[in-house]
């Protein structure tokens, strides 16, 4: 059995606003094991941007709380991680893209500080690790806490962008091995002429550039887990398709494990090993890509396969799924999904919600079950 | 929501939908003010304070004879003595009461600092509505609008503090004098301000919506521009008054402007700039009257930021709702680094 | 509403050119460089009819927005002809393009923004209505006429403010009374008649936008574009900002709408399977120009233009068997501020020749089809490959199980 890269056990996240208190994560658990592409579907407020942002301890306590669970990187429980240990999880261990790459990138720097900042990153970061002296990275965790007043500089950047080469000199006129580096970074995300492209600002690059450097800067710390969020919503159709084919291409050559956030259900189905379904803060559907999306086991998974207008079917009213998702902070009772659900009995409007169970028996070890978070998951297909 | 709810009914009979009577709107208002209110106290504190001292300043004005002795009167008491039952204030070297100076002193200042923040408000707010709406690239209102912008610039270039100063040494003595050199300096961050957001707002897709509608460009301009603008402006226009009372002041201190104490009206800066000589020996004729101006633009600044949450029908609602505060939602107009020296304890500038 | 030919397109652009010019730099201004422009919409023709919806695709910076915006009159265009209804409306302005705006109505992308967030629900979808059927025409009739003869002869310098408040109060009690759309009481009425057949509740007259959800703000969007009973409406977007769930529900009310009411609609959209679903005719837009025009059915089965396929075949869809193949199309969007001559998708395209990247491909009738039309100098040739084409399979190894 392969030890999972990632778990995630019965995670609750809260919001707590003033108008009330959002339920934004509820029991979530899965795994993710190496080299797993698992993508998280759901739609507006379903919590799965709250799930990207807590795995690498990026959301803002308050208003954020964790409830309860865990969230288990290599071994640690990140919840648990005091601050000053969350940069060497972050970078080299969990790499992250995020939606809109124009303000995820400074917009005051050119591309090669960017890039090489996060490849000297690495470097002192496997240094270290080879010398046994400074922080090795997250996999050594017993290590005793450093003096006081070092929590700060450890929660700082290891090195501040404006310090790398190239912020002030021509670039890379420095370091020779650096500048090839990060040249190789931008060939592998396929961009024809990565020396102009060094010296370029951000607002000067279109959007599937702009993704394609932030894969870039993300892969370039060599990251265990690649967290996707929504990265490919902003670019226009053709642009996400060729961005897309860049990175199936990348996950068979660096094999890193990823966790892809998306609302499209094609751009999932494109790119997932496993798939996660979620529906107000709950994982209301897991299991094998082919599987949920040939066998739905859960009715919503099943009403929104069906509400995308797509193939060749002109005719007739679109099967529109009724209401509108609840607000999370007043679910309803029971399975969030009956007030919409066309398969709804007494019996999903009270108590606890549904839990995720497999369906019958898991056909090896090895493989992800096919679960399902809905009493009557037999009769949905 | 199926596809059409409610058109599956036949529509019922009902007699048109009317608005809730304006008795019931103003009471419902009121609850609202009322509970966003009593959510930050500070801001409530604000409002009960400007409530005090405006009803304060309409009796002293209506009727200056509930004040303990006539303002300027003379030997009213002994000379020089200290705060007192009899003169909570103390008196000054002449024998006259400070509290009933400063108390005199409310109507002035308040008129003072409304009067010239509203001219201000109207002057600089219509300049720079129509500065920033009516800029579309070699028409008429771009002409305009480079005028009224350039003009802005050359009041802004120079400190105001001291254009005011010299404004009013210019004008001579008097309170409309001083009001009007302090004016003078004071519309151009109206123009500023509301040329600012005008240029935000203009570009909202509601705007080209209400133009496709074939809403004409007037009344776009008063329904939707004006309207989207008036949150802010009124937020300032609250923090504006505190500081145009201290401006006032600080003006009226510094080239004793007013004629205090030998003729009416009596003002606070004009106060300190008299007593400023004797602060040493009888400190309270200072502290005093700068208490009173600490105060007013204390409790102006609360409101203001009070009014920040009211005016805004996001945060009223979800206020109202759960009666919790919420964060503002917009940020606060920035504040333009004025040059201030509040006289507040009398010290020189 | 003028009732006029059955054939008569109900809009009808000819060569419609939209150039935005951009500000020259200092320097160019010294060089005595000719001022630059982005071509948003370039030399664009064509005809939408009575009662169809014409769908408009392409990506950002197509110029799909803007060509509807220039059909609503919000931008005033560079050059070429729009006819509405036979008519020439190209430069119509002032109170008759004021006036002619009720016959065309926008339903805008952004729900939230097209709002205004300090007005009540009935303000915001009754606010076409008063502005068509509630204003008064200014300073009319004999009161206004009084009016203005009062200002004119009030010459005196130190009375002319007091003479104008005192002629501005007469004309106020004597001019004609307001028609009936500038009372609220009707304005109420009607909003509550229309909300109920956008899918909105009849009692939600007095909330405020920001209570709606995303597809309750759309609704009152398209709420506000109805009431004033116009001949087209240009969707702008409606539901690119809606969770599919939400968009089916939306898409099935303008579905109705249009068989229940007659309209047009001109939508602008990105998304393939909405057009699919809605559209009668398309068109496709590239960089400013029509590369491609048909019926939806058509042109989405067989599209001959490589972008048409290039865009077809990028569509992600849900289907697992996807997940083995390669997008062929490489490289970026080039810029709109003055394109070289030749095809704009040539820099793109995998068949790209020659005199592509030489000369504009003309838009032409496609044989076989009298609907068609489309601007690729190969359509003969490459017409018939496939979308799917454009995606080349490969065979991967399981991953999923192989650490």
């Amino acid at each position: 059995m392969t030890e999972p890269v990632l778990t995630v056990d019965d995670l609750s996240v809260d919001y707590v606003a003033a108008a009330g208190t959002f339920h934004a994560l509820q029991g979530v658990s899965f795994a993710v094991l190496p080299g797993q592409v698992v993508g998280i579907v759901g739609e507006t407020g379903c919590g799965k941007s709250t799930l990207a942002h807590a795995i690498p301890a990026l959301l803002p306590r308050p208003p954020a709380r964790i409830v309860s669970g865990t969230i288990t990187y290599q071994g640690i429980d990140v919840t648990k991680l005091p601050a000053w240990k969350l940069p060497s999880i972050r970078g080299t261990g969990i790499g992250m893209i995020f939606q809109e790459p124009l303000n995820s990138l400074n917009p005051s720097f050119r591309i090669y500080p960017q890039l090489a900042e996060a490849i000297r990153i690495r470097r002192i970061r496997s240094r270290g690790a080879a010398a046994g002296r400074a922080d090795p990275g997250p996999f050594d965790y017993s290590r005793a806490a450093p003096s006081p007043g070092a929590a700060e500089s450890l929660a700082r950047p290891l090195v501040p962008p404006a310090l790398v080469d190239g912020a002030r000199r021509p670039a890379g006129t420095g370091d020779r091995p650096l500048r090839a580096e990060v040249l190789e970074a931008l060939r592998l995300v396929r961009i024809n002429d990565p020396e102009t492209i060094l010296n370029l600002y951000p607002h000067e690059l279109s959007g599937g550039m702009r993704q394609r450097i932030m894969i870039a800067q993300a892969l370039a710390e060599r990251p265990a887990l690649l967290i996707a969020d929504e990265p490919t919503s902003a670019l226009d159709v053709t642009i996400q398709a060729q961005v897309l084919t860049l990175m199936k291409e990348l996950i068979d050559e660096i094999r890193t494990s990823i966790l892809f956030i998306s609302h499209d259900l094609g751009v999932i189905a494109e790119i997932a090993d496993v798939v996660g379904v979620m529906y107000a803060g709950r994982l209301v559907e897991f299991g094998p890509v082919a599987d949920v999306f040939e066998r739905p086991r859960h009715p919503y998974t099943r009403a929104l396969l069906t509400a995308a207008p797509d193939h060749a079917k002109t005719d007739g009213p679109l099967t529109a799924i009724p209401g509108a998702v609840p607000s999370l902070a007043r679910l309803p009772s029971g399975c969030a999904f009956h007030p919409r659900c066309a398969l709804a009995r007494e019996r999903c409007a009270v108590g606890a919600a549904p839990p995720l169970q497999p369906a019958g028996a898991t056909p090896s070890p090895e493989a992800v079950a096919h679960a399902s978070a809905c009493w009557y998951a037999d009769e949905v297909s | 929501m199926g596809t059409r709810p409610a058109a599956e009914s036949p529509r019922p009979v009902v007699p048109p939908t009317s608005r809730p009577s304006p008795w019931r709107r103003a009471g419902r208002g009121a609850r609202t003010v009322y509970r966003v209110l009593r959510t930050n106290p500070l801001s409530l504190a604000g409002f009960i304070l400007v409530v005090l001292l405006a009803v304060a300043a309409v009796v002293i004005y209506v009727d200056p004879g509930v004040l303990p002795y006539p303002a300027l009167a003379i030997f009213t008491g002994p000379p020089k003595s200290a705060p007192t039952w009899g003169h909570p204030f103390g008196t000054d070297e002449l024998g006259r009461d400070i509290f009933s100076n400063v108390l005199a002193a409310l109507p002035v200042d308040l008129a003072i600092g409304v009067t010239i923040s509203g001219a201000a408000l109207l002057i600089g707010g219509s300049l720079g509505l129509l500065a920033g709406y009516y800029n579309r690239p070699r028409s008429a209102g771009a002409v305009a609008s480079t005028v009224i912008l350039r003009l802005t610039d050359l009041f802004l270039s120079f400190p105001s503090l001291i254009l005011a100063l010299a404004f009013t040494v210019a004008l001579g003595r008097g309170v409309v004098q001083v009001v009007v050199a302090v004016l003078i300096t004071w519309w151009p961050y109206y123009v500023r301000l509301v040329r600012g957001e005008v240029l935000a707002v203009k570009n909202q897709p509601y705007i080209y919506a209400a133009r496709a509608a074939g809403v004409r460009e007037g009344r776009i301009v008063l329904r939707h521009v004006l309207r989207n603008v008036l949150e802010p402006l009124v937020v300032y226009f609250t923090l504006d008054i505190g500081t145009v009372i201290v401006t006032f002041s600080t003006v009226a201190f510094v080239t004793g402007a007013l004629p205090y104490p030998t003729a009416p009206p009596v003002e606070w800066g004009s106060m300190i700039a008299t007593y400023y000589d004797v602060a040493a020996s009888l400190p309270w004729t200072v502290v005093f009257p700068g208490l009173a101006i600490l105060v007013t633009v204390l409790s102006f600044s609360l409101l203001g930021d009070g009014l920040r949450d009211l005016l805004d029908p996001r945060s009223r609602r979800v206020i109202a709702q759960t009666g919790a505060s919420v964060p503002p939602p917009t940020a606060g107009p920035a504040r333009d680094d004025r040059p201030v020296a509040p006289p507040a304890t009398g010290a020189p500038p | 509403m003028a009732a006029s030919e059955p054939s008569v397109p109900l809009v009808e652009t000819v060569h419609l050119r939209m150039w935005f010019p951009l500000p020259r730099s200092l320097r160019e201004q010294l060089r005595h460089r000719p001022r630059r422009s982005i071509h948003a919409v370039d030399d664009v023709s064509l005809t939408i009819r009575r009662g169809e919806t014409l769908a408009l695709i392409g990506e950002s910076g197509s110029g799909k927005t803007t060509f509807g915006w220039v059909v609503a009159r919000l931008h005033d265009p560079t050059g070429g002809t729009l006819r509405f209804d036979g008519e020439d409306v190209t430069r119509l302005s002032g109170e008759s393009l004021r006036l002619w705006r009720r016959r065309v109505q926008i339903v805008f992308q952004d729900p939230v923004g097209s709002l205004d967030p300090r007005l009540k629900v009935w303000q915001i979808v009754g606010e076409p209505l008063r502005a068509q059927f509630g204003e008064r025409p200014p300073l009319v009739g004999p009161a206004g006429r009084r009016f203005v003869r009062r200002v004119v002869r009030s010459r005196s310098v130190l009375r002319p403010l007091g003479e104008l408040w005192r002629a501005a109060v007469a004309y106020m009690r004597e001019r004609p009374p307001a028609p009936p759309g500038a009372h609220a009481a009707t304005v109420r009425e009607a909003v509550r008649r229309l909300l109920p057949e956008v899918g909105l509740p009849a009692d939600c007259l007095d909330q405020y936008p920001h209570e709606f959800s995303g597809g309750g703000r759309q609704r009152l969007s398209l709420a506000r574009a109805l009431i004033v009973n116009p001949s087209l409406v240009v969707l702008d977007e409606p539901t690119s900002a809606l969770d599919v769930s939400v968009q089916a529900q939306v898409l099935n009310r303008l579905v109705e709408l249009q068989r229940e009411r007659g309209l047009t609609y001109l939508l602008i959209t990105h998304n393939v399977a909405v057009v699919r679903y809605i559209a009668d005719r398309v068109a496709v837009l590239y960089l400013g120009q029509l590369i491609e025009l048909g019926p939806a059915a058509e042109v989405l089965a067989h599209p001959i233009h490589p972008y048409t396929k290039a865009l077809l075949a990028a569509v992600p869809v849900p289907d697992v068997k996807r997940r083995h193949t390669r997008y062929r199309i490489r490289g970026d969007v080039p810029s709109l501020i003055d394109p070289a001559p030749g095809c704009r998708f040539a820099p793109r395209c995998p068949f790209v020749e020659a005199r592509c990247r030489a000369s504009d491909p003309p838009l032409e009738a496609v044989r076989g089809s009298d609907e068609r039309r489309v601007a690729c100098w190969r359509a003969a040739e490459i017409g018939s490959v496939a979308p799917s084409e454009l995606l080349e399979m490969v065979r991967e190894p399981a991953r999923a199980s192989a650490p």
